[in-house]
């Protein structure tokens, strides 16, 4: 059962571990790559570094679709920056959403809509359809911005405050943790 | 890929374990991470908000925050630790003690969501945590049981099966477990009295207003068996836990092997044991209660706790054996490494809980910030414990800081390197269990191995209090 005692890795692994997702995610961050897609031991893992390569469907269950823009913002383990050493990070960052894009986009003065519950972030009412909202869209207070889903139960996350959407925060598909950034909204004057 | 529940269907003798859910918090949750490491797994914590910044939270390789800090919307909230589970990848939980450990139907969502349940099958899970249930399988198997009444609907019918009892009865919740919903009662008019609020209190702690009443022991000693199962169908014993220092039916101290009892009622009491586990076709580590009269050296079987116990770490002391590493190879499918006849009980061990309560204040539990934590080291010393100075100790959890354990060639010896070893612990910011149990340890009457389940409450605490007046 064991993938780590061997020495040198003369041993093949029965399956892929979350460090050796994180080596490769580290590896394709550090590249000069767009995207990538690698399949191994029933373990496929697609990632790009400008949203989602064209042609790939994001499948939720059984297949790990990074988010793009921001490694770090994986339903992984949130990847040590690449000269940190490994061990005393803590395994809870405060916002696991906020890699290097996050901090791309000023946040001053917004408000965050927080994650209601563990589960898979959908950003529209179902596959296929448009998402609640975008960047850039004007939202009331309380209206839907996207959904959380916990075992099948359909989770509403709702805007605290009116104003615009400045960033989404987290990769369709992907799990998020309870209380983990999910929008910042500007509010509007008023 | 297949979907997960056809692997679970179709899995002949369990799988593979790479990636752990660890669905607990505190000392079991570190004591899990690290059993996980030494066999090369990984592990993923969960947390409630207060718990993120914890020892479990940071020695895992990862942690996700489940909800907030009130149990029923975290670490009691199934949807969201199966949740969690299923988006980080782990292919197995393992449940620690308390919160889901003992939910059949947590084990069976696990189950059903193709994660390996690291526990008895759900099946066994249920049929060890319904009580009269399982003192029907025990009677069955041939192991002697307290005599008591069935499950029984009105305060006549118990008054019935009081008086072919005799007085004093316990009332017990069909549902009950860990020394809750329960009660003595001395007389017919006591027990009409108290029957309804003992269902309604049943009612509300467990979601089961079912009771029955059993025949109340006087000086009753703890003794219970911890066995081991495989899915292959073998069960060994890793030798008994006394665990009879206890006030309100929680447990203080704990050792192992029990002191003061026949050998032959010894061998009997873990034969007994490992017959329940046989009848429950235990395939995992679970644990075997009894009660024994230390007036008349007679045993009966209590109940069977189908997960790993706080107290395990008394038998891996005299036996040499990771329980829970066990556990984990158990549920991955693996046949048990040892057979009956490799199981050496060397020595003794004894176990202190230290728990954030003051003696002075009838053991009230008391939250805070520890602000000094030096745990300590010596010989045959060993601490489980997720304390570290700054830890807050939260109103939301059980009190449990830690657990002292110390391994000697004798009884005498074991305890004396307890009693040493909790002077030597630090600890400053919240009142805590220590000085109490250097009382107990060194008191004649534990020495003696004549302590009932009463002693405490009767004997220990006043002699503490005086002694620190």
């Amino acid at each position: 059962m064991s993938t780590t005692d061997s020495p040198a890795g003369t041993d093949v692994p029965q399956g892929v571990t979350l460090r050796e997702v994180q080596e490769v995610l580290r590896t394709f961050s550090r590249s000069g790559w767009k995207a990538m897609t690698l399949e191994v031991q029933g373990l496929r893992i697609t990632v790009g570094k400008d949203g989602p390569p064209a042609g790939v469907a994001l499948a939720p269950a059984g297949t790990t679709a990074v988010g793009a823009t921001a490694p770090s913002a994986a339903p992984l383990a949130p990847v040590a920056p690449p000269s940190a050493p490994q061990a005393p990070v803590p395994a809870v960052a405060a916002g696991p959403a906020q890699g290097a894009a996050a901090s791309a986009v000023d946040t001053t003065g917004c408000v965050a809509v927080r994650s209601p519950a563990v589960g898979a972030f959908w950003t529209a009412p179902s596959p296929g359809q448009p998402p609640f909202v975008r960047v850039g869209d004007t939202v009331a207070a309380d209206q839907q911005l996207a959904i959380v889903e916990v075992m099948k139960l359909m989770n509403p996350v709702v805007a605290a405050t009116a104003g615009e959407v400045v960033q989404v925060c987290a990769e369709n598909a992907a799990m998020v943790e309870y209380e983990q950034v999910l929008f910042w909204i500007r509010p509007s004057d008023g | 890929m297949a979907s997960p529940a056809s692997v679970a269907e179709h899995a002949p003798v369990g799988t593979p374990i790479r990636r752990v859910l660890v669905a607990n918090r505190g000392e079991i949750a570190v004591r899990v991470v690290r059993a996980c490491r030494a066999l090369g797994i990984e592990t993923v914590v969960v947390v409630s908000t207060v718990d993120r910044g914890g020892l479990a939270a940071r020695l895992a390789d990862r942690a996700v925050c489940i909800g907030p800090a009130p149990a029923s919307e975290s670490y009691l909230a199934i949807p969201s630790v199966l949740s969690a589970a299923l988006g980080t990848g782990c292919d197995a939980v393992h449940p620690g003690y308390g919160f889901l450990s003992e939910n059949p139907d947590f084990a069976a969502a696990c189950v059903a969501e193709g994660l390996t349940f690291i526990g008895p099958r759900p099946e066994a899970v249920a049929q060890a945590g319904d009580k009269a249930r399982a003192r029907e399988l025990a009677r069955t198997a041939g192991i002697p049981v307290l005599s008591g009444s069935p499950v029984l609907a009105t305060a006549q019918e118990a008054v019935e099966a009081a008086a072919a009892l005799g007085y004093p009865v316990l009332v017990k919740a069909a549902a009950g477990g860990g020394g809750r919903g329960m009660s003595v009662v001395e007389s017919e008019d006591e027990l009409r009295s108290r029957w309804p609020a003992a269902a309604g209190e049943a009612q509300a702690a467990f979601g089961d207003g079912r009771l029955y009443v059993e025949r109340f022991i006087r000086n009753a000693r703890h003794i219970e068996v911890q066995v081991l199962g495989d899915k292959h169908g073998s069960v060994i014993h890793l030798g008994e836990r006394d665990c009879t220092l206890q006030r309100r039916h929680q447990k203080v101290v704990e050792e192992s092997p029990a002191p003061n009892i026949p050998e032959e009622v010894r061998q009997a009491i873990r034969r007994s044991g490992v017959a329940f586990a046989e009848a429950l076709r235990l395939d995992s580590a679970g644990t075997a209660e009894f009660i024994y009269d230390a007036d008349t050296c007679r045993y009966a079987f209590l109940e069977f706790n189908a997960r790993i116990q706080v107290e395990h770490p008394v038998s891996e002391m005299v036996t040499g054996v990771d329980l829970v590493a066990e556990q984990i190879r158990s549920a991955a499918g693996e046949p048990l490494r040892l057979t009956q006849d490799d199981v050496r009980v060397d020595g003794h061990a004894i176990e202190v809980r230290i728990t954030t309560e003051d003696p002075a204040r009838g053991f009230t539990p008391h939250p805070g910030t520890v602000t000094t934590w030096v745990p300590p080291q010596g010989e045959g010393i060993r601490v489980d414990s997720h304390c570290e100075p700054g830890h807050v100790v939260t109103p939301y959890y059980d009190s449990l800081l830690a657990k002292v354990v110390a391994h000697g060639p004798d009884r005498d010896t074991a305890a004396d390197r307890l009693v040493a070893a909790l002077g030597r612990l630090q600890v400053a910011g919240v009142p805590t269990t220590r000085d109490f149990a250097r009382t107990a340890l060194d008191h004649p009457d534990f020495r003696a191995g004549r302590v009932t389940t009463e002693w405490i409450a009767a004997r220990g605490l006043p002699d503490h209090l005086e002694e620190n007046r």
